[in-house]
């Protein structure tokens, strides 16, 4: 369960990230298809014009060919030169037709005609079909395109009349690959795989931005059924692989129709790249947030395993602690119990002595360990700063010492009258600890040096011993709390690991700090600097002065 | 076999009372503070029973309790208050140690493990009629 609990917050975080991207996507999704039905209409529109145009060029043409048959001059007797002059004059003159003239008698077989080279297609090429249609409904016909040796022809079919009769039909004739039809859509550009094309009724192309895709068929049937059918649109499909769009437009006159055809990346690719490019950015940014999010999630549960292992060597260490003094008092008392009536005065003192100092050395623990652990919760320890005079806390704490570890020579140097600014029984808790550490790691008649340097602004106090020294790695982690134990010493000294600890908690509140530097069998130097101030003597002999 | 036991203790306090309780019941107590001192008096005064503290400041008591296969007759008695330790339990079960006794127990506990390695009393006892 509580697993599960430490596992919730990091679950809501990257459930909340993930939810923000997936918005994001969805919103980018969003926005990206319509900017494509934008474009896709965009197209639509332009098709339609395109095919608007055409109407206009081509009625445009039939009309002009009307007014050739109505109002010219013509006999319209078969074979007449003068007719084929006035057809022959015609072709040379008309912007569409081009290609040659006929004039055909209502059964159908013409009578006269003129072409520019290469003949007219004969009367049974299938490609009348749609224009004898369109003129038995009383329309101009248009036929689809037929091929002439070869060359591509297209053929407008409009009635000759005379004072409201038909007489005959004119036929005009335009080269489908050499047209203004065919110009005016070469000259359309659609990026590089874009491609206009006007399609007759059967879907052969009429005319085509590449005049060498003239005469041959557009082959989409659902593009040529709605082309049939009158209608706009816009289509996606594959072709040979490729996925393509076309839009495409009724042209009206003859199932005739414009179409416009293009790769569907090239035409959708800036919309659809910057799309990729928003989701890669949004997959990113949930990449990193997740990565950040379990640093910081792996980071803390680190530092919790470190407490927890921290806390757990406390008590490992605390238990220790607190058997050997346990021990003896109990060890002292019962032999006391047993033999005390054998015993001499001495050997009595002796024992209560042992109870004694025992229990005075369980109280200090108890007051360490409280007092550690109140520093590292960030709790107010009261500390009361005045003038205290180094040499002599020094000389206090060294004699204490040297009584206490006989065995160990702890030798001082310090200038004299030089004065910090501290608590006076932290600064004792401070060297105490400093001074049994340094006895704790030396070897037996290991020398202990301290020394105190007068600085402008501080004072550097430092304590030196020459035991087991530590490693740089053990030097980073050395203040921290319960760290000893993780050195891997533990049954070699004795000690809960809060000393150091403490010292630095105390230092730094009192203004000061405290560095270590050391060596794996070099021994260590634990220096402290405190806010130095002047002699409170001289402070009071400058006021003496002042009041004379 | 002599009557002394070695006591291997590098607190003062601790090796005066364990002192007082061995030598009360009629030993005699040769006290060392660390290995090199110990492995003197083993030399020099070849006692029945060794009493290992193995938490000292420079060499562990293990340090010892490794060299003392150069006294085979001489009983290891692990004296320390890691007894309930199994780090301390798996060392002892694969070096020659005899006992284990935690110095947190009854003080006299010590004194009756060095008893039950004392051989002139299983001597005694057997001649007891």
């Amino acid at each position: 369960m509580r697993t599960i609990k430490r596992f919730i917050p990091l679950v809501v975080s990257i459930a909340v990230v993930v939810a923000v991207a997936l918005v994001g996507l969805l919103e980018s999704a969003h926005a990206n298809a319509r900017a494509q039905q934008i474009r896709r209409d965009d197209r639509v529109s332009e098709q339609k014009d395109l095919a608007g145009l055409t109407n206009q060029y081509v009625m445009f043409a039939l009309k002009d060919a009307f007014d050739f048959g109505s109002i010219t001059q013509l006999s319209l007797k078969p074979g007449d030169p003068a007719d084929t002059a006035a057809i022959r004059a015609y072709v040379k003159r008309s912007a569409l037709l081009n290609y040659g003239g006929a004039l055909v008698g209502l059964n159908g077989m013409p009578f006269n005609a003129y072409d520019v080279g290469g003949g007219l297609p004969p009367v049974s090429d299938p490609g009348y079909v749609p224009l004898r249609t369109e003129l038995l409904a009383g329309k101009p016909g248009v036929s689809t395109v037929m091929k002439v040796h070869g060359v591509p022809v297209v053929a407008l079919a409009v009635p000759v009349q005379r004072r409201g009769s038909t007489l005959a039909i004119f036929v005009g004739y335009f080269r489908a690959d050499a047209n203004p039809l065919e110009t005016y859509n070469a000259r359309l550009q659609y990026g590089k795989t874009g491609q206009a094309l006007l399609v007759d009724s059967s879907g052969s192309v009429v005319a085509a931005s590449s005049s060498s895709e003239v005469g041959t068929t557009f082959g989409v049937g659902p593009v040529l059924r709605a082309l049939d059918r009158g209608e706009s649109g816009f289509l996606e499909f594959t072709s040979n692989g490729k996925r393509m769009v076309a839009s495409y437009s009724a042209v009206g006159i003859g199932g005739w129709g414009t179409i416009t055809t293009q790769t569907a990346s090239e035409f959708f690719g800036p919309i659809r790249s910057g799309g990729l490019h928003v989701a890669l950015a949004l997959i990113g940014l949930l990449v990193v947030a997740a990565a950040a999010l379990f640093l910081m999630n792996h980071k803390r549960q680190m530092a919790l395993a470190k407490a927890y292992e921290y806390k757990g060597q406390l008590l490992a260490n605390t238990t220790h602690e607190l058997k050997t003094p346990l021990t003896a008092i109990r060890g002292a008392a019962v032999t006391l119990g047993m033999r005390w009536r054998t015993m001499s005065a001495e050997q009595v003192d002796q024992f209560l002595g042992i109870i004694h100092r025992r229990c005075d050395g369980l109280s200090k623990l108890i007051e360490r360990i409280l007092l550690g652990a109140r520093l590292e919760a960030g709790r107010e320890v009261t500390l009361s700063p005045a003038p205290t005079e180094v040499l002599g806390s020094l000389r206090a704490i060294t004699s204490e010492f040297k009584d206490v570890s006989p065995k160990h020579p702890v030798l001082l140097a310090a200038p004299e009258n030089v004065w910090v600014n501290a608590d006076p029984e932290a600064l004792d808790q401070i060297l105490g600890l400093l001074l049994e550490n340094a006895i704790k790691y030396s070897p037996e008649g290991g020398e202990v040096r301290v020394a105190a340097i007068d600085g402008p602004r501080s004072v550097a106090i430092s304590v030196s011993d020459h035991g087991v020294g530590m490693s740089a790695e053990d030097r980073e982690h050395i203040f921290e709390p319960y760290f000893r134990a993780s050195r891997g010493d533990a049954n070699r000294f004795s000690g809960v690991g809060l000393g150091l600890s403490i010292v630095r908690h105390l230092v730094e509140r009192s203004g000061g700090s405290i560095s270590v530097e050391s060596a794996p069998g070099q021994g260590s130097t634990f220096t402290i600097t405190l806010p130095k101030i002047a002699s409170p003597m001289e402070h009071a002999v400058s006021l003496e002065g002042a009041d004379r | 076999m002599s009557d002394r036991v070695l006591l291997l203790e590098d607190d003062d306090d601790l090796a005066t009372i364990t002192d007082a309780l061995v030598s009360g019941a009629g030993y005699e107590v040769v006290r060392a503070s660390s290995v090199e001192d110990a492995i003197a008096e083993c030399e020099s005064a070849q006692p029945m029973v060794a009493l290992v503290d193995v938490q000292l400041p420079t060499r562990s008591g293990w340090d010892f309790v490794r060299e003392a296969t150069r006294w085979p007759d001489m009983r290891i008695v692990v004296y320390t208050v890691h007894h309930d330790e199994p780090e301390t339990m798996e060392r002892a079960a694969h070096m020659k140690v005899d006992a284990v006794v935690g110095k947190s127990s009854d003080p006299m506990r010590i004194v009756d493990v060095i008893r039950s390695f004392d051989h002139r009393l299983l001597e005694n006892t057997a001649k007891t009629p």
